[in-house]
């Protein structure tokens, strides 16, 4: 198992040598989990987020040739990953029952059932306003949100330079509490 | 602006410490290996598919060799084997037994069987020729052809004078009707009636004797 995270991480800085002998077993060990949490930002349903990163491998392992030719195969994967996830929403029933079935899973039971309702209704809001945001603030925002993706990567998986990004990330943050807090203060 | 919102970090810590359910890596692996076992029965349905066009192929162009030279060999095998019939079964007086025992020998392949027919056929036909040669060979009493028969209805036609002459009175009565038919026409001509018994006789102007005996003026 050792070898097979030296061997991740080898790809994950582009060695296109090791990459050449690059076993699918290995991407999964190590990529399943970034992929399904990217995956899961833009579909907000696990069944499906699972079914994104599944499809990924898939498309991986159809394109097996073509490995060595990957300079970074962490960003390409998330590329790939978005893109699928992208596309799957586009073809799932509305959102916003998604968004309620996700925020059911953050609300903690413990508090009064009124503390509870408001929790709910606040955080229905915030991922209502982050539906809102313009497309590519919101990628970098939700991309942000993973621990594991450095700017650099989130730069490469946009496209953008890495100053740009995080110039995206702050006006995101920004816009989107702004966002709420105006919808919270109408009501 | 309210810049520290704990409900939108909340949100997006939410969505970045996410686990998976369990299990999930060892699905997708399942999930994998399907799929690979299904791209390996395409390829090997495809290799196959290319392996048996390639055999049909080979063998087609087998056939047509072999086929070619089967013809060029059986050519020259006949040739060779009329020869040695000839050569050897003829002057044996028990050739039939020799050239069916040499049939049943050699027809244990394809090709001996071909030279072994050749020889037959040599014998027989050498059997053959000195029994037409001799003097008292009579002809054979052969039917009458399509045109033969033809020929014999119209000469046998059943005619009424044909048969009228296989009897003495009548083909006397025929005779006589003829000669009275060529009487008849070769009889004198009757005298000329009397109405141009008044019509003086025409002069007939006189001929110079330059032009009635034009070779004694010259």
């Amino acid at each position: 198992m050792r070898m097979l995270e030296g061997h991740a991480q080898s790809l994950a800085f582009g060695d296109t040598a090791v990459t050449a002998g690059v076993a699918i077993e290995a991407l999964v060990a190590h990529y399943a989990r970034l992929l399904f949490r990217v995956a899961h930002s833009v579909l907000r349903d696990r069944a499906e987020a699972e079914d994104a990163v599944q499809e990924t491998f898939v498309r991986v392992l159809r394109k097996r040739e073509q490995l060595p030719d990957v300079q970074d195969m962490r960003v390409w994967l998330v590329r790939v990953t978005w893109n699928i996830a992208v596309d799957r929403r586009r073809k799932l029933k509305p959102q916003q029952a998604l968004d309620d079935a996700f925020v059911a899973t953050l609300l903690s039971l413990d508090q009064p059932a009124d503390e509870v309702l408001s929790d709910r209704r606040r955080l229905g809001v915030v991922m209502e306003e982050l539906e809102r945001l313009p497309e590519k603030e919101k990628q970098v925002l939700l991309l942000a949100a993973q621990e594991e993706m450095t700017m650099a990567e989130i730069a490469a998986v946009v496209g953008r330079s890495e100053s740009a990004v995080r110039a995206l990330v702050f006006r995101a943050r920004a816009r989107l509490k702004e966002r709420v807090a105006e919808k919270e203060a109408r009501r | 602006m309210k810049q520290d919102d704990p409900v939108v970090d909340r949100v997006l810590r939410a969505l970045g410490d996410l686990e998976p359910s369990a299990g999930m890596e060892s699905r997708l692996l399942a999930r994998l290996q399907a799929v690979e076992a299904e791209q390996a029965s395409v390829h090997s349905k495809w290799w196959r598919g290319r392996v048996a066009w390639a055999a049909i192929a080979l063998a087609v162009v087998a056939l047509s060799v072999v086929g070619t030279r089967h013809r060029a060999v059986g050519t020259a095998s006949r040739d060779v084997a009329v020869k040695r019939a000839v050569a050897v079964s003829v002057p044996q007086s028990n050739a039939p037994t020799v050239a069916s025992t040499a049939v049943h020998a050699e027809a244990r392949s394809s090709t001996r069987a071909l030279h072994a027919v050749v020889v037959h056929e040599a014998v027989v036909e050498q059997r053959a020729v000195p029994a037409t040669q001799e003097a008292s060979f009579p002809a054979p009493p052969l039917p009458l052809t399509e045109s033969e028969r033809l020929l014999l209805q119209l000469k046998h036609r059943g005619d009424p004078v044909q048969l009228a002459q296989l009897s003495q009175p009548e083909r006397n009565a025929a005779e006589e009707r003829d000669r009275q038919q060529v009487r008849e026409f070769f009889k004198p001509a009757p005298p000329p009636p009397d109405a141009y018994k008044d019509v003086p006789p025409v002069e007939v102007p006189q001929v110079s004797e330059k032009y009635a005996n034009p070779g004694e003026a010259q």
